[in-house]
């Protein structure tokens, strides 16, 4: 009992600091969903992706970025970074030219130097675009919904089913555990920066479906235990 | 016994052989070549690409014909087609500065939303700069990409006017009510039709343009043979912008509906003006006296008609097509209307807005990302089943066997329903495996040959399973892309789980 709840105090000691940060920094959104900046380069020859990771990566350090391939040919990227100043810009750009201009120069025979340099992008022909952050709001709207109606057909079935229970105990566990081990997830995924996205709301999903799943074997547990008492009694 | 070895040796082959199809396929020869005929995994936004674009608001200048009415604007108007078809740029722009503001750009924002729902995309990311008012747009990539991109920034205006004074209008975007898409079938095919309703005033409005100033003259059979002309050339345009949707599907279908249809339009004003000519003088006078109104959609033209009868009920059917029996153009048609419809549906932009950088991005996500964490999984289910065998010895072992031909089979059964595999997926997948562990883990504790025993713990592992199937048949349905993969992915596994267990795992292991 002791043990539960000292459980019990660190789990809201731990949602009151998680909407803490939330409330003053927000969440540390996954670059997707974040303010960004991006910049496409390309060539006719193909871009190994490996390639561009180290270049940025020498260029821009710890700032976060990825590198996607833009259509289908092989031959343009887009680099996606938090953050991307003009000096860095135009270091990614020349670190591109070496390394695919320089070389293709010297296999292309003797023909005119003029042909290779003409292929060399220019730093001011590549423009940094800046793309706006997603709202928390926007990315969660499409699951609260569905959320609710899951959430009010199961307490429904379980206030049902385990009435032998108590349905004020299960009415309320079945609408309270959920929403607290969300709210627990979601703290400690603001606490601990964890970037928010893609994976943090599918883990968002399966943990509440596991947390119906873990409490559906629980009172099932009881109402059997109920029943056999029940049984013995008679 | 010799019996007993030789049906666990055959389970065992039907194993091997239900695992090495899933997990490395059948390869024929093709041309040369050898080929997996087993069906591929149908790969998400996630983990395969998406289109990304941007909609820009447009710095375009309004552009005006000779009568001073507005045509388009100088986006759509270079200054050659300005100065051969004698038209003129106006000094003033598409968005006025008033119009620049962040409550228009939050509105512009909810529509496109709105707009991106109503065209069926199933998962999206949107984000507004809310000083410049450019939205960012991340959409899946599929047949119907083309036609969203080239549709979301229609302006979804409507407007009735006079056809010879622009001035006069009659009807506007606040007396719209709902547009919807409607067919007919007769002997000579299907006609699909644009159902446009007013509002109460709308409805005043049409009724009473109807029976007066608008109303197609008694006397003038000419002209009303002409205005069958024109109904008949409009369905003729619709038919065709239709098939040329089909072979282009990235064209912008309203645009070419319009646009042709307005064509047309003036053929059918030429129609009536040649057969006017041809007529006596006396008629041709009347035909002059008809007055018309012209319908826009969007600012494009879309028809310039008088009415033959009173308009009671407030709306105006727009014929798609001529009557046909192609099944594909009909559809086409459909689609069409239904995307007019639904851009109309929506409300009215407030703003114009020009798409830009619209190109298709493969997925940050890389097969060996997603390699790395399914080994992870992998790793944690062996050490699970190394428990198994030290606790459950020969048991556990074939309930292994049973374990890897489960996941085999879910492997090929989302391939074969046409699941899409994203990330939400991929968790749902990790959820199956530990479930379908649990399951083997209880099952393997009591004595499998009991049947009462074995039914009643299998009913009861049934019914802590219900809850969660129920959410996941809830979410299939969900038009939400995340929701509905993982859905699947679990009403599946669920499925399998109940029945794989109780006609495989059972015998394997008994």
């Amino acid at each position: 009992m002791k043990l539960k709840n000292i459980i019990y105090i660190i789990i809201c000691l731990i949602i009151v600091a998680g909407i803490v940060v939330w409330k003053t920094a927000g969440f540390n959104m996954e670059l997707q969903y974040s303010s960004r900046k991006q910049i496409e380069l390309t060539n006719k020859t193909g871009i190994e992706i490996s390639d561009i990771k180290k270049m940025v990566s020498e260029v821009l350090g710890n700032t976060r970025f990825i590198v996607q391939p833009v259509e289908t040919f092989g031959n343009a990227v887009s680099i996606v970074a938090e953050d991307m100043t003009e000096e860095q810009k135009n270091s990614i750009v020349e670190k591109f030219n070496e390394k695919y201009y320089s070389e293709d120069s010297s296999e292309e025979d003797k023909e005119s130097s003029d042909k290779s340099s003409d292929k060399k992008i220019d730093n001011d022909d590549i423009k940094i675009v800046s793309i706006p952050f997603t709202r928390v709001k926007d990315v969660i709207k499409p699951y609260i919904l569905p959320g609710i109606i899951t959430l009010v057909l199961v307490t429904m079935y379980f206030t049902i089913r385990f009435r032998r229970l108590g349905y004020k105990k299960i009415f309320a566990k079945t609408l309270i555990v959920p929403v607290v081990a969300e709210t627990l997830m979601f703290s400690i995924i603001a606490i601990t920066r964890i970037p928010f996205g893609r994976i943090a709301i599918t883990l968002g999903i399966a943990l509440y479906l596991m947390t119906i799943f873990v409490l559906t074997n629980k009172f099932e547990n009881e109402r059997i235990k109920i029943l056999e008492e029940l049984e013995n009694n008679n | 016994m010799k019996k007993n070895k030789l049906v666990l040796a055959a389970k065992i082959l039907a194993v091997v052989i239900i695992c090495l199809i899933a997990f490395v396929g059948i390869y024929v020869q093709k041309a040369n070549k050898m080929e997996n005929v087993v069906k591929d995994y149908k790969l998400g936004k996630d983990l395969e690409g998406y289109r990304e674009f941007t909609l820009k608001i447009s710095d375009a200048y309004k552009v005006l014909d000779s009568d001073g009415n507005e045509v388009g604007n100088t986006d759509t108007y270079d200054d050659n087609s300005i100065s051969s078809n004698k038209y003129t740029k106006s000094e003033e722009k598409v968005n006025s500065k008033d119009s620049l503001t962040a409550e228009n750009y939050e509105k512009s924002k909810e529509i496109i939303e709105k707009r991106l729902k109503s065209f069926g995309v199933k998962d999206y990311n949107i984000s507004l700069d809310k000083s410049t008012g450019e939205i960012y747009l991340q959409i899946p990539e599929n047949s119907d990409t083309d036609k969203i991109v080239s549709n979301i920034t229609e302006l979804g205006t409507i407007e009735l006017k006079d056809s010879e004074d622009n001035s006069k209008v009659y009807l506007t975007s606040s007396n719209f009510e709902k547009a919807k898409t409607l067919y007919n079938r007769t002997s000579s095919g299907t006609v699909v039709y644009l159902e446009l309703q007013f509002n109460k005033d709308g409805k005043n409005t049409l009724k009473n343009l109807s029976e007066n100033d608008y109303k197609t003259l008694e006397n003038t059979n000419n002209t009303t043979s002409d205005s069958n002309t024109t109904s008949e050339n409009t369905n003729e345009s619709s038919n065709k912008s239709s098939e040329n949707n089909t072979d282009e599907s990235s064209e912008d279908t309203t645009n070419t509906t319009s646009e042709e249809t307005k064509d047309n339009s003036k053929n059918a004003e030429d129609a009536s003006n040649e057969s006017s000519e041809d007529s006596s003088d006396n008629s041709s006078k009347k035909s002059e006296t008809q007055k018309k109104v012209t319908l826009y959609i969007s600012g494009n033209q879309i028809i310039s008609t008088s009415f033959d009868d009173v308009i009671e009920n407030g709306a105006i059917d727009l014929s798609m097509s001529q009557a046909s029996t192609d099944e594909k153009a009909v559809s086409d048609s459909l689609q069409s209307a239904s995307t007019i419809a639904n851009i109309l549906n929506n409300g009215e932009l407030p703003l114009t807005y020009n798409v830009d950088e619209n190109q298709y991005v493969k997925t940050d996500i890389t097969t060996n990302s997603v390699k790395i964490a399914l080994t992870i999984v992998g790793v944690i289910i062996a050490i699970g089943f190394v428990y198994l065998i030290i606790k459950f010895k020969l048991k556990g072992v074939l309930a292994l066997i049973s374990y890897i031909c489960f996941i085999a089979l879910a492997t090929l059964l989302l391939r074969y329903t046409n699941v899409e595999i994203s990330l939400s997926a991929i968790v749902a997948g990790i959820i199956i495996a530990i479930l379908n562990y649990l399951f083997n883990f209880k099952m393997l504790k009591i004595d499998v040959q009991d049947k009462k025993e074995y039914n009643k713990t299998y009913l009861q592992l049934l019914m802590n399973l219900l809850p969660i199937y129920a959410i996941s048949i809830i979410f299939c349905f969900i038009s939400w892309t995340v929701l509905s993969d993982f859905g699947m992915v679990m009403f599946w596994g669920i499925t399998l789980i109940a029945i794989y267990n109780r006609l495989i795992t059972k015998h394997i292991v008994d």
